[in-house]
């Protein structure tokens, strides 16, 4: 309880001085602006579209009977040649922690982090909002910068995570300092979601979601066009119709 | 450099000395460096990944076009078996899935995954034959009319396969089966077993594949898995009503040509 009152805290610190600096600068309604397209984001997770049509089949006895049969957990095999990726297997990715964690962007426009799958899930506030929150970037990455050790991910520093309803605090903390006077609504969606040189230079507001997802937390699917998979897309556009979540295909 | 291959996620996970890279199914050509903290996204829920040791960029392009078109396959297969999806619907499946199947590797491993379980109740074999047939889809309704006769076969096989204590597996159980589907033994039994022909066989099949030798007991289980088929011949006929594993020879350390390692 103590420690979730020092995060607020230290948040709150981040985010007053973030937007007095915006008022020094003179842009304070713009990113006052932002805070208020911030509190709509969405939760967004990109992943390919063999997963989506796995959550959408639902619990269909003909398409799980026959696809779990192949299913086993992550084998990284012996040897010092699968050192690296067995060095990302450590504790802070699969331990107990962050097995039962989902791991999205926050989103304005839907757009997710596209080079992780062609299909963005865009969550529904009700099924996520009690159990997710929000951390500055990819928290690896920031563990990495900040030099805190995975094994001792309680030691990140506070002010750098909130709550679902905080989320928007978090993003000014953030992001306030690349608004200015000529920053529009229209550029809002970007900020959130900046995509790097490089995948790995890609930024945005990580979501942490805990427990498993179903196809009822979608709201929506976007999937950049598949055109050699369309058989595939229209039997999944039919699954996700069964549960209301409407498909939309984007070039 | 070595590589884990997911033909769902349509990605390979490359280590190159030590550095971390993906490949991707729709631009297999282009090779991109990935930070440890990405690797979480590109694994997702992905159950599928299978180890690639000592390849080049262009074996692992390849290996992965392969995995995406069984996937693919199989997704298509389950398609056409569904009736909940319009007949036109999975008339062009069956139409697109005849192209696929064209190769031998990828009709191998959509048989591999369906001679794992006999088909649920829900399952319209018979649609998906009598829409196949309408498709013009030759090979497609072969491997359909295939699976719809062996279904005794692929049920007696999966009871066996069950019977199995879970000790046996010494706490492997759902890696042995994702790698007994994987690497076909389901349906390597079911043919030996449908066709009358020596189950034993199988033992020779299982033992020369690395992924198999890899795992724990696999000669006990595998010895194991083809007694209750060994009772059966032996006594002309009369099929067990419970598969149990019983016969000393059958888990004893191995002495015969079936443990052998493949040469060369």
């Amino acid at each position: 309880m103590a420690e979730l009152d020092e995060e607020r805290k230290a948040l709150d610190r981040r985010y007053r001085k973030a937007v007095q600096d915006a008022r020094d600068r003179g842009c304070e309604d713009i990113v006052r602006s932002f805070e208020d397209h911030a509190g709509t984001s969405k939760a967004v997770i990109a992943r390919p579209l063999w997963e989506t049509m796995r959550l959408a089949s639902g619990d269909h006895q003909v398409y799980s009977t026959y696809h779990q049969q192949t299913e086993q957990e992550l084998q990284v095999p012996d040897g010092s040649g699968w050192d690296p990726l067995r060095r990302v297997g450590e504790p802070a990715l699969f331990g107990e922690y962050t097995r039962e964690i989902r791991f999205g962007a926050l989103t304005l426009d839907g757009t997710g982090v596209e080079s992780y799958g062609e299909c963005s899930w865009v969550l529904r506030d009700d099924m996520i909002a009690h159990r997710a929150s929000v951390f500055e970037e990819n928290a690896l990455t920031f563990m990495r910068r900040h030099r805190v050790q995975v094994a001792k991910v309680d030691k990140i520093p506070a002010g750098y995570r909130a709550a679902w309803e905080d989320r928007a605090k978090l993003c000014v903390a953030k992001l306030a300092g690349r608004i200015n006077g000529t920053t529009s609504p229209q550029d809002f969606g970007a900020l959130l979601v900046t995509p790097g040189r490089t995948s790995k230079d890609d930024e945005f507001v990580e979501v942490h979601i805990g427990g498993p997802l179903t196809v009822r937390a979608f709201k929506r699917v976007i999937l950049n066009n598949s055109k050699r998979r369309r058989l595939l897309v229209r039997s999944l556009r039919r699954d996700l119709k069964r549960f209301a979540v409407p498909l939309e295909v984007v070039s | 450099m070595n590589a884990m291959i997911s033909g769902r996620n349509g990605v390979a996970l490359v280590v190159d000395g030590n550095r971390l890279a993906s490949i991707h199914v729709d631009e297999p050509d282009r090779i991109i460096p990935r930070e440890p903290g990405e690797i979480r996204f590109l694994i997702g829920e992905g159950r599928d990944f299978i180890p690639f040791e000592d390849v080049s960029p262009g074996e692992i392009a390849e290996q992965l076009t392969l995995a995406r078109s069984r996937e693919d396959a199989l997704t298509l297969t389950l398609i056409l078996l569904d009736s909940r999806h319009s007949d036109g619907l999975r008339r062009e499946v069956a139409e697109d899935l005849s192209k696929l199947l064209a190769r031998e590797d990828v009709i191998n491993y959509v048989e591999s995954v369906l001679y794992a379980e006999p088909l649920p109740d829900e399952g319209d074999l018979a649609g998906g034959l009598r829409l196949a047939r309408e498709a013009g889809a030759t090979i497609v309704r072969g491997m359909l009319e295939r699976f719809g006769n062996r279904q005794d076969a692929i049920a007696a096989v999966r009871e066996a396969w069950n019977a199995m204590p879970s000790a046996t597996f010494d706490g492997e159980r759902k890696r042995w089966q994702a790698v007994a589907v994987r690497e076909g033994l389901f349906r390597s039994l079911v043919l030996l077993y449908g066709s009358g022909g020596d189950v034993k066989k199988l033992l020779i099949t299982a033992s020369k594949r690395p992924a198999v030798r890899s795992l724990p007991n696999h000669r006990v289980v595998l010895r194991s898995w083809i007694s209750p088929f060994l009772q059966f011949s032996e006594q002309e006929q009369t099929r067990p009503d419970r598969f149990v594993a019983l016969d000393p020879w059958l888990v004893a350390e191995p002495k015969d040509e079936y443990d052998k390692p493949e040469q060369g």
